[in-house]
Order: structure tokens, then sequence, then C-alpha cells
């Protein structure tokens, strides 16, 4: 048998404290489509990086048709004939679709946009994929600027092309289009790693799918052997759930309580669609789910940063679908943004002047704010709370992911001790987090149930949840599919739910 | 040890505007020893002319007021995230008001004429502010489209004005009639020509500072300029808080303009604002967006000012030159704040 197109073995890789790939192996053979399955964080993404040339690993082996190679920069990749298409799309958005897939190989100092654009012509003409050329591409939708990135990759000579979740921003009609064009581009003669955590996807299109969990390798195998419920048990592993951290409390009245809640995101696509959902006093309910099926709506909508288009939104029993942000705070709702640096923290005011926004209208319910006030709340949340910085007057920006997280936590948990707050939605709080700082945060999210508040955890991480909930709904394309008590906790039932297929 | 930090700071932030000083003024000898002039001379002239005298000082004063003001209209904006490059078509638009203010008002009792001619430059520089701050809050219109255009409806209406219904018929140029001396203000410093403008403008430095630091409704506007989606899930009214700051930040343009007139120019002029909502621009930069800080810069781009213009009398420089070396000095600053910046 002739050695595989790619061969990746051992690669090893860590970022500070975390590994991302612990050894992980991969082959590609040459002419397949090769599905490259995983929950998020089983190092896919990481793994695909580094063939890439965008990563280098702290150890493993590439190589390519048998040969060892040795791939220090993207540069190098793409002279091996490697190229990837990245989620969020390298283009230009005022250049026309011909400008950009010649970007960076104009061929001399002389545009010579004639025989470019036969060049490009010829290769759509021979890989199936037809776009407007002379278009800008910030005009075109989003399903043809992936195009144009694959002509790009495909125009730099790429025989292997790496898709990193390439549906996540399609309409069903593109990922349709793109499925079957995948096709077309093997029997040109290029192979396709397609990265993708869905299961249907690989089902459809792939012909042998690799497996990845906590940055290894799980399973190599053809599509013939694969079938959903083998792939969810690779994928989320048959270990039982880990004991609950918490005990379980006596729920009280509701206080978050949605009804067929519809969201419609600025691109006119309804990311929650029928979305329902109660959160009582003292409970602490996960939402699962893959990153995409409407998890970032439904934190906004009940932070109250996005209105629901149709559909009920109670807080504490009261209507709350037209209330803002100021609203949601006076009602005791708090917030731990997805993302720290975008939507939680203020980088060039100082530790101080963080640690009170969202609560110094409270502090300082006059005209006068007064720095020194701020100053003695952040000295006692830097002890409390171990922010690790230099004291209140540093910039926040300063700080590293974890003790920014620590820093949020200070205004949250603080905040909840001022307002007997009643809700507070956590989307993914310990993402990226290292173990003790985990710990401390899961500790806090416990103790605030346990003093009657209601949580809503959204998380990617299946761990976390059995750890901490009552009980699990798991959102998919926007509404709960599938809800579980803790009795029934089962990753199998759950993982499956999550990838689109019915509860059993 | 954290003290020995700090200092080490502090000169980090000194040393390249010492060094550009330096450098401008070596480039500022070699133009005029170039252009045939004495440089040592001119050297001489340009400190005598600014500062080391008292009429010198007394120009640069008055020149420090407009300078300061703009400034701090454009730090405003700058910590709610907002460029209001605007401030000189809301310069004209308080002058205006100020000037019709004072022109109606000659049945009003005296002592309330200043006052109320001072306001009425507030609240014309505010009107011309509040039109992007209302656009922006409302429909999120980039402000810089709007105030650069609107810039040229006041540089316009000014000219109408002081060409049609207020020209004064004996002058023969676009000038408007002189005010009546109710509206003007009083001297600071008589024998050095210096108004009281400078009073008003060093107040509106700490009133900004206040504001800023000392308000609620400063620290959300910096929280909404620093970052306006963290600050949105934090409460606070981002929208409103920009829009309100645009209005401020207008209001204390048009007190530029209203001092300008009823403190230097006593009528209403064409070419009121040599492009002082540029340099505050500038100054706003150097100064880091800290209106105290506003206050030396301001003061060193007015003595600048004065200085190289005293140029054409000292050493007999044409005044095409004196822009040159102006445009030198400021290129020199510019570049200081480059490495200041880009220091480690």
């Amino acid at each position: 048998m002739s050695p595989p197109l790619v061969r990746l073995r051992g690669v090893y890789k860590r970022f500070g404290p975390v590994v991302a790939l612990d050894g992980a192996d991969f082959e590609l053979a040459a002419g397949e489509i090769h599905g490259l399955l995983g929950e998020n964080g089983a190092g896919k993404t990481t793994l695909m990086n580094v063939l890439a040339g965008l990563y280098r690993a702290d150890a493993g082996d590439l190589e390519v048709l048998g040969r060892p190679v040795s791939i220090r920069e993207p540069r190098d990749a793409v002279q091996l004939g490697v190229g990837m298409v990245h989620q969020h799309f390298e283009l230009v958005g005022h250049f026309t679709a011909l400008e950009n897939v010649i970007l960076g190989r104009e061929g001399s100092a002389w545009l010579r946009p004639d025989r470019l654009r036969r060049e490009v012509e010829a290769l759509m003409e021979r890989v199936g994929l037809a776009v407007p050329l002379d278009r800008r591409v910030r005009d075109l939708p989003v399903g043809v600027q992936q195009k144009v990135e694959i002509l790009k990759a495909l125009y730099r000579g790429a025989r292997v092309l790496i898709l990193d979740e390439p549906t996540t921003l399609l309409t069903p009609q593109e990922v349709d289009a793109l499925l079957a064009s995948l096709r077309t581009l093997v029997e040109a003669g290029v192979s396709v790693v397609f990265i993708t955590h869905k299961l249907h996807e690989v089902l459809r299109s792939c012909d042998r799918v690799t497996v990845m969990r906590r940055g290894r390798r799980v399973v190599t195998v053809d599509r013939r052997e694969a079938d959903p419920v083998r792939l969810v048990e690779w994928m989320v592993g048959t270990a039982p759930p880990p004991p609950p951290a918490r005990e379980a409390t006596r729920p009280g009245s509701p206080v978050l309580e949605l009804e067929a809640v519809r969201v419609v995101d600025e691109r006119g696509v309804a990311v929650l669609d029928g979305c329902s959902l109660v959160v009582r006093e003292g409970e602490l309910v996960g939402v699962a789910g893959v990153s995409g099926n409407g998890q970032q709506a439904l934190a906004a909508v009940v932070a109250g940063t996005a209105r629901p288009a149709a559909g009920v939104l109670r807080i504490r029993g009261r209507p709350a679908e037209r209330h803002g942000v100021l609203d949601r705070m006076r009602a005791g709702v708090l917030t731990i943004p997805e993302d720290r640096l975008r939507d939680g923290i203020l980088p060039r005011m100082s530790v101080a002047e963080n640690v009170v926004l969202g609560r110094h209208r409270l502090y300082f319910p006059g005209v006068r704010y007064d720095p020194e006030t701020s100053r003695r709340l952040a000295r006692h949340a830097i002890e409390e709370f171990r922010i690790v910085c230099p004291g209140p007057d540093a910039a926040a920006g300063q700080l590293s992911g974890g003790n920014l997280q620590r820093l949020i936590a200070a205004r949250v948990f603080d905040a909840a001790r001022e307002r007997e707050a009643r809700l507070l939605v956590a989307h993914n709080p310990t993402r990226g987090l290292d173990v003790p700082s985990t710990e401390f945060l899961h500790a806090r999210l416990v103790e605030f149930c346990a003093k009657g508040g209601a949580v809503l955890l959204i998380s990617e991480d299946l761990d976390e949840l059995l750890k901490l909930a009552d009980r699990i709904g798991v959102l998919y394309r926007g509404r709960v599919v599938a809800e579980f008590a803790r009795e029934q906790f089962d990753r199998y039932a759950i993982g499956r739910a999550m990838t689109g297929g019915v509860p059993a | 040890m954290t003290t020995e930090a700090a200092a080490r700071g502090r000169w980090q932030v000194v040393w390249p505007y010492a060094g550009a000083l330096a450098i401008a003024l070596v480039l500022l000898a070699a133009l005029v020893a170039m252009l045939g002039g004495d440089a040592s001379q001119a050297l001489a002239g340009l400190v005598r002319a600014s500062l080391g005298s008292g009429a010198g000082l007394g120009q640069t004063l008055n020149k420090t007021t407009p300078l300061l003001l703009g400034s701090l209209a454009v730090i405003l904006g700058l910590r709610g995230g907002v460029f209001n490059i605007g401030v000189d078509g809301q310069i004209y638009a308080g002058a205006v008001a100020a000037t019709g203010a004072a022109f109606l008002l000659w049945t009003a009792p005296k002592a309330a004429v200043l006052p109320v001619v001072l306001l009425a430059g507030l609240a014309g520089g505010a009107v011309w502010g509040s039109l992007p701050g209302v656009l922006r809050a409302r429909l999120g219109v980039s402000e810089i489209f709007v105030t650069v255009m609107l810039n040229f409806v006041a540089v316009f209406l000014v000219e109408y004005l002081s060409t049609g219904p207020w020209n004064d018929p004996t002058a023969g140029e676009a000038i408007t009639r002189a005010i009546p001396p109710e509206a003007t203000l009083p001297y600071l410093w008589p024998r050095a020509g210096a108004h009281a403008g400078i009073l008003l403008a060093l107040a509106a430095a700490v009133g900004v500072w206040w504001l800023l630091f000392r308000t609620v409704f400063g620290y959300e506007l910096r929280a909404a300029g620093d970052n306006p989606s963290a600050a949105l899930l934090g409460g606070v009214p981002v929208r409103r808080a920009v829009g309100v700051a645009l209005v401020a930040s207008g209001g204390l343009a048009g007190l530029a303009g209203a001092v300008e007139v009823s403190g230097f120019h006593y009528r209403l002029i064409l070419g009121l604002s040599p492009g002082y909502g540029m340099m505050a621009i500038l100054i706003a930069v150097l100064s880091r967006r800290h209106p105290v800080l506003a206050v030396p810069a301001a003061m060193g781009f007015a003595a600048l000012l004065v200085g190289t213009d005293s140029l054409q009398r000292s050493v007999g420089l044409p005044s095409s030159a004196v822009f040159v070396v102006q445009a030198v000095v400021l290129l020199v600053l510019l570049a200081a704040e480059g490495v200041r910046r880009g220091a480690p």
C-alpha cells in the first residue's frame, strides 16, 4: 500500500498550562474527503493548524508522501501543497474576488490581469467552482466568499485542502452546494480534510472519519463502519458522568421563563426559534450544545442586549420582552459574558474602574463618582478573589485571562450580595481557565444557588454541566430539543441530542 | 521599586518632548539662516515675543484661550469614543450666537449682557454639536461626516452675516459692526492686552477634569469610549452618554467662539478661527486626552504660534516662511509623540 498523502504522528502541543494536543495521530489518503470529528476543544483545529504551519508542534513527526518534512511557517505548508480555509475568512473586503484569489501570487511587479484572469477561470472550470470574479468580496454572500477562499488556496497550489468548520456560517442551501462541490474537487485531484462537529455532515460527505477527544485520536474508520451511535460514543467517551458537585436543592418559584422565544440576528437568520426554558430559584440549569446553535442569542436575550421577535420572556413572573440591560439589572439579573475581552472589560481603564462597572449606580447614586470608593472595593476584590495585578490603578487590559475572569467574578458576586441578585447567566465562564480558577468559579456558582439564586449556565464543556447542573437542556438549531434531569444524565443521550439526533 | 519605575516612566514621557524641542530649535535656526536671517537674533526674538515680555505673554495667553477650549472639546469627545473634527464650525456657531446676542441685548441691564453673550456662544456651539450628537445617538450616523459638513455651513453662515445683514458698511470687508462695550470681556492684564478669557478656559479645564473623573456621567462616558459593548452590558446608556458628550463638546467650542468675539475681535469676522479646530485635535492627542495636561500643551502651542509670527518682524521672514517654520516644529513634535508611544 502506498504511503498516505499526509501523516501526522505523536503531535504534542501545549498552550501555557493547557495541553491542546496530547500525542495526536492523523493520516490523510490521496483523493479522499476525511472528516475530522470531535467536541469543542478536542484539538481538531489545533492539529490542522500545525499541519498548515500556523502553530509549531512541541513534539511529533510530519510526513508528506512518506517523506519526513518540517513545517515551520505557513509558507512551508503552502510549498508542500497544504491550504487551509479558516472559520473566519481572510479576505480583503474591498478587493474583487479575482484580486483576492491572486493576492500574494501576482507573479511579477506588473499585474497582468488578462493572463491571471484566464488562469483563475481555467481553475474554476477544472474544480467546478464558479464565483463572480469582478464583484467586491464584501458584497458577496458568505457562501460565495468561502468559495473565493477555497479558490485562493487552490490557486496557491494546494493539493490538501483543510476546511475548518466550513458549514457554521452557511445556510442549509449553501451547505448542500459546498458538500457537492467537495466531491468535484476530489475528482480534480484534491484531498480534503473537513473539520466539523456535526455528525450528519460527516456521514453525508466523508469517505473516512477520524474522531478526536482530548487532544488524541480515538479512531479512524471508513464511513461504512461509522454510524451515529458509535460516533457519538467515540466523541464523548463512555465514562459515567462525574459525581455532582452539589446537593440538589428544592427549586422554588420560576425566576426565568422563556416560551417559544424567537430571536433574529442582523442577517435575518432566526438564531433562537421556539426556545422554551424555565429556571427556578435555587436551581442551576445547564444549557449544552455545540457552539453556534443559539447560545449567544440565548445569553443576549436574557441579559437584555437582544430583543425577542416573538415569544414570551418572564423574569420573576413579569413580562420582560421589551426591557433593556438596565431593567434587567434592576430585576436582579447578572451576566458573565462569553467573550471577556469584548463584552466584559474596559481595557484602558483601571482595575478599580472595572470592578465597579455595572454596580456603579448603586455605589454612586448621585452625581459624584468617588475614585477612592472604587479603589477600596477593588482592593477588597483583589484580596478576596485573588486577582493577580499590580494594584487597583493598573490598566485592566494588562491582566491575564484567568485574572480577568476573576475580576468579572468579583464584580458579579459582590453585586449578588449587594442587590440580592436572583438570576445569573454565565456563558462559558471557565473556558481557557486553569484548574484552580475553574474550581474557584464553580464553587461560587454553587454558593450562589445555595443562597437561593437561579443560574443559567450555558457551556460547551459537558463535564462542567454534568458536575454542576440540576437539569440540562440541549440547544440545537435555536431551540431546546431535549431536557435531562440529573437522574437521567447520560453522556451518550445528551451528546446525541447535541449533534441533532433525536433523543432516545 | 514602584516609585523608581514610576520615575523612569515619567522620564520616558519627558525626554521625547525635550528632544523634540531641541531638534525643533536647531531646525528653526537652520531655516532662518537659510532664508537669510540671523538665527540667534531670531531665537531671542521668538522667546521675547511669546513668553519673555509682558505684551508677548499677553498675546500667548489670548491665543491659549481658544486653543485650550477647543482641545477640551476634542478631549470630551475622544473620551466618549467620538471624534469631533467640527470644532471650527462650532467655534463659528458660538461666535455667531454671541454676536447676535450682543446686538439684540442693547436694552438689557448692562451687567447681564456679558454673561448672556457668553452663554449664547455656549448654546450656539452646543446646538451645532447636538446635530451630530443626535444623529449618532439615534441613527448611528458617523459624527465625522456631520461635523465636517457643518464646518462649511458655519463658515458660509458667517460669510453671509458679515457681508450681509450685520456688515459694517464703513469697513469695506467681511466684518460685522462692533459689539457694544458692555458685551466685551474685561482685561485681565491691561498693559499686556490679555483678556479674561484665559480664566474661563482654565476653569473649563478643571470642569472637564471634574466631569470626566469625578462624576458618574464621566465614568460612564469613559466606559462607553473604552469598550462600548462591555459598557452596555454594564448598564451604561452608551448612546445617550455619547450624544450628550458631543453636545457638551460643541458647547465648549462655542464658548471659544464667544470669547474670541467678546474678548479679542469685538465683532464677527471671517477667519475668526485660523484652524483652531485642527490644532485642538493635535493638542488633545499630545496631552493624551487629559484635560489638565491640555493646559501646558495649549500654552506651548500658543507660544509657538505667537513666537514664530514675530519672526516676520524680528528677522523679516515672509509670512509664508513663518508657516513653514510652524509646520516643521509641529511635525517634530508629532514625531516625538510617535516615539513616546513606541517606547517600551
